[in-house]
């Protein structure tokens, strides 16, 4: 029964699929108006239970119009993603299939029910602790090995793929999945970029029927942002900190233009590679201690210290990794060993959609005394709650930050 | 007397040959009509070929319900054929063009990797992932790619031709070549993100991910329009296989044919792994084996190692589709634990004998 049900639905969003326009739209003028809407649902009410006989919408199209008038105006929806694409929908998405795991988390914070979820990465059913809601989702690989037929099985209405990472895998996806389906419509976004990330929620949120949560979680995301940037702006420059990061590789920094040099920045921190023209350089430890950084920030989550974050309730491999560092011959000459500024940070909370926590504790590392009242933690943990929808408490679970 | 002996055993190897070529023939269809059933997609077996026929004679078949909500159709035609017949072109292909490699090198170890083919076009590919920097807009990876296994082969031909060098010397030029574009690669890989790295390492495990029925069709073209070539020139390969000295003798213009082989070879080896990725070893083990079956005359060599190295290459990624569900493994990993012991196999046999 539910077969032929799903089969049913299929086929009727490959019919309004093929038929543009907005459902319902009586006059074709492309705006559903409140009498067209009404006349729709009484037709649709008459036929139901008082056997009418005029033909009446499809319980299909008239969900879909039901949406469309309450999100969109009664309009289509044009958009514009992160890569510049334009797309234009008279069908809310109900099928959606997501390679990039950032998207479907920022996805989470605007209140993206589910069951509008097809299929997602790998990298999404490895992680049971942090998406437990979608372990039993299709398996869509990653965007490096994507399993196409898995992809096209499951007849997504839209495959969200990253904007600026990996490009030509996800060019590539693009190009096979249409040539299987030419009636997915892609739509390309980061949701991790700090410099792109709220016009992405807002985007999102449009998209997705959910610009009244898109609104909440950007005064969150600006209130958190808003409140560093504000302190550390009137920083002068000659009196930042100065920081060396390093990659979960040793001695793998990050140079200019990099994400974390970025999330340095924000912070208000000066970074002391931040001039290196390559991206994440491996630098030598001479060059460290010549340099001798106020603050060491050690990012963990991959590579060999791939322990941390979500799943993960052992802190003491945290503090292994915060020894070790002092440890290395002549560091203890540096002022941040010296005076115990050796934090490390996982990377959940700094490299992905949450970098906004990530950038609040590095403020706070940076400068304990100008953020008294900023408690990352609490931020932390209200975002689980009230916009991951998880339950997850960070006194009892997780290990993100050493000292803690 | 003698004459009689040597008669009877050319027909008993012609018997041998005619047999191997066939049974490669049927061992390829068949392995055809199991690989375009699997898949994680779950279509039936039926379902496969009622999708094959209904794209072949569209609106003749009833498609039933099930599998136009799977889009069965569209699984079948928009991927599943073309990699398949992809797989048999680029194994065909690769398999030849290292045929011809060992024949004019005369010498085992010649491959598109030994001869920096394989590695020039890594590097073309890392300029392009890495630096985002390529000859040819909208196909940077698969132009550059290209481009630099050309410019390797190139390099080799220029030598060969201009300074007449000999066999060996090609190949340590080649494996010269290969230092330096490795080297290449790895600089531009110190310089990437890790997430353009993890591209560039995917893109050199070679992989049938990227095939598409225009790329099929690209490939098919050129391997079509070599084939016959090197056919018509076996002679000339057998000839050289004997040496520059006879070759000379039987009137093979000896640094031309071998510069001209080369070309081919390369031209063919490049078509295919700028689209694949580097899946060079059935360059090198397809010969081999074809050479212990049937001998090293080229007429019968070249098509039937080609069908060696299409039966490898597609069996090889029936496995990697089908090994660990949902998950493809790049062919080129595939090919190797598949081809290597079994390589390997057939040495210590012939070692015994």
């Amino acid at each position: 029964m539910t077969r032929r049900l799903l089969l049913l639905a299929c086929s009727l969003c490959l019919l309004a699929g093929m038929a543009q326009g907005v459902p319902c739209d009586r006059d074709g003028d492309d705006t559903l108006t409140a009498p067209e809407l009404a006349t729709a649902i009484l037709d649709s009410l008459d036929a139901r239970f008082m056997g009418g006989t005029v033909e009446a919408p499809s319980p299909v199209d008239l969900r879909d119009a039901a949406f469309i008038y309450e999100h969109w105006d009664g309009r289509t929806l044009t958009i514009t993603d992160s890569s510049g694409r334009t797309t234009t929908l008279s069908r809310p998405l109900r099928r959606i299939a997501l390679f990039n795991s950032d998207t479907l988390e920022m996805m989470r914070s605007l209140g993206l029910e589910p069951d509008r979820v097809v299929g997602v990465s790998k990298y999404v059913l490895e992680d049971p602790v942090f998406y437990p809601e979608y372990q039993g989702t299709a398996n869509l690989g990653s965007t490096w090995a994507p399993d196409y037929e898995q992809a096209a099985s499951i007849r997504p209405d839209a495959v969200f793929l990253y904007a600026t990472l990996s490009e030509s895998s996800c060019a590539d996806i693009e190009k096979t999945l249409r040539s299987i389906d030419p009636g997915i419509r892609f739509f390309r976004f980061d949701s991790y970029r700090p410099a792109t990330y709220a016009e992405e929620a807002r985007t999102l949120g449009l998209l997705l029927g959910k610009e009244e949560e898109a609104r909440r979680f950007l005064s969150f995301h600006r209130n958190v942002t808003g409140t560093v940037a504000g302190v550390v702006d009137a920083i002068p420059a000659e009196d930042r900190v100065s920081v060396y990061l390093e990659s979960w590789h040793d001695y793998k920094s990050a140079g200019k233009g990099s994400g974390y040099d970025e999330k340095i920045e924000l912070a208000g921190g000066r970074n002391i590679f931040g001039e290196n023209p390559v991206e994440y350089p491996v630098v030598d430890p001479e060059a460290v201690i010549s340099r001798n950084p106020d603050v060491i920030v050690k990012i963990v989550g991959a590579g060999e210290l791939a322990f941390g974050g979500y799943g993960d309730d052992d802190r003491s491999s945290f503090e292994t990794v915060c020894r070790t560092i002092g440890n290395r011959p002549v560091w203890d000459r540096i002022t941040a060993v010296r005076d115990g500024r050796v934090h490390i940070i996982h990377s959940d909370v700094i490299g992905g959609p949450e970098y906004f926590i990530g950038t609040a504790y590095l403020a706070k590392w940076f400068y304990p005394d100008l953020f008294t009242d900023l408690d990352p933690r609490a931020v932390h943990q209200q975002y689980l709650e009230e916009f991951q929808h998880l339950d997850y408490d960070l006194d009892e679970h997780g290990t993100f930050v050493y000292p803690a | 007397m003698m004459t009689d002996f040597g008669r009877e055993e050319y027909a008993r190897l012609a018997e041998k040959r005619a047999l191997f070529i066939t049974g490669l023939i049927l061992v390829l269809a068949a392995l055809t009509g199991i690989a375009v059933t699997i898949g994680s997609a779950g279509l039936s077996v039926a379902d496969s070929y009622i999708a094959i026929l209904a794209g072949l004679f569209p609106g003749a078949v009833d498609l039933p319900d099930r599998m136009v909500e799977s889009n069965a159709v569209g699984i079948v035609w928009g991927w599943r054929l073309h990699r398949v017949l992809f797989a048999i072109v680029a194994g065909f292909g690769l398999a030849i063009a290292g045929t011809v490699m060992q024949g004019v090198l005369r010498n085992p170890l010649a491959s598109p990797f030994t001869l920096g083919i394989a590695s020039a076009a890594s590097c073309g590919a890392s300029v392009a992932i890495i630096l985002g920097a390529g000859f040819l807009s909208g196909y940077l990876v698969i132009g550059n790619a290209f481009l630099f296994a050309m410019l390797a082969a190139g390099a080799i031909y220029g030598m060969a031709r201009l300074k007449g060098m000999g066999s060996e010397t090609m190949i340590l030029a080649g494996i010269a070549l290969m230092y330096l574009f490795s080297a290449v690669t790895s600089f531009l890989q110190y310089l990437g993100t890790s997430e353009k790295v993890q591209e560039v390492v995917f893109w050199m495990f070679g992989s049938l991910d990227k095939s598409s029925w225009p790329k099929l069709g690209l490939v098919t073209v050129v391997v079509v329009a070599v084939v016959p070539l090197l056919l018509w020139r076996a002679w000339d390969l057998n000839a050289l296989a004997e040496g520059d000295e006879t070759a000379k003798s039987l009137g093979v213009p000896v640094e031309r044919s071998m510069a001209g082989f080369m070309l081919a070879a390369s031209l063919v080896t490049a078509v295919i792994i700028c689209f694949t990725g580097t899946i060079g070893f059935i360059g090198l083990v397809a010969p081999h084996i074809t050479r212990m079956v049937i001998g090293a005359d080229h007429r019968t060599l070249i098509p039937a190692s080609g069908l060696v190295g299409a039966v490898i290459l597609l069996g090889a990624d029936c496995l990697a589709r089908t090994v660990i569900p949902g998950a493809i493994i790049p062919v080129g990993i595939m090919t190797a634990f598949l081809g290597i012991p079994f390589f390997v196999y057939l040495f210590m046999r012939r070692r015994d004998a």
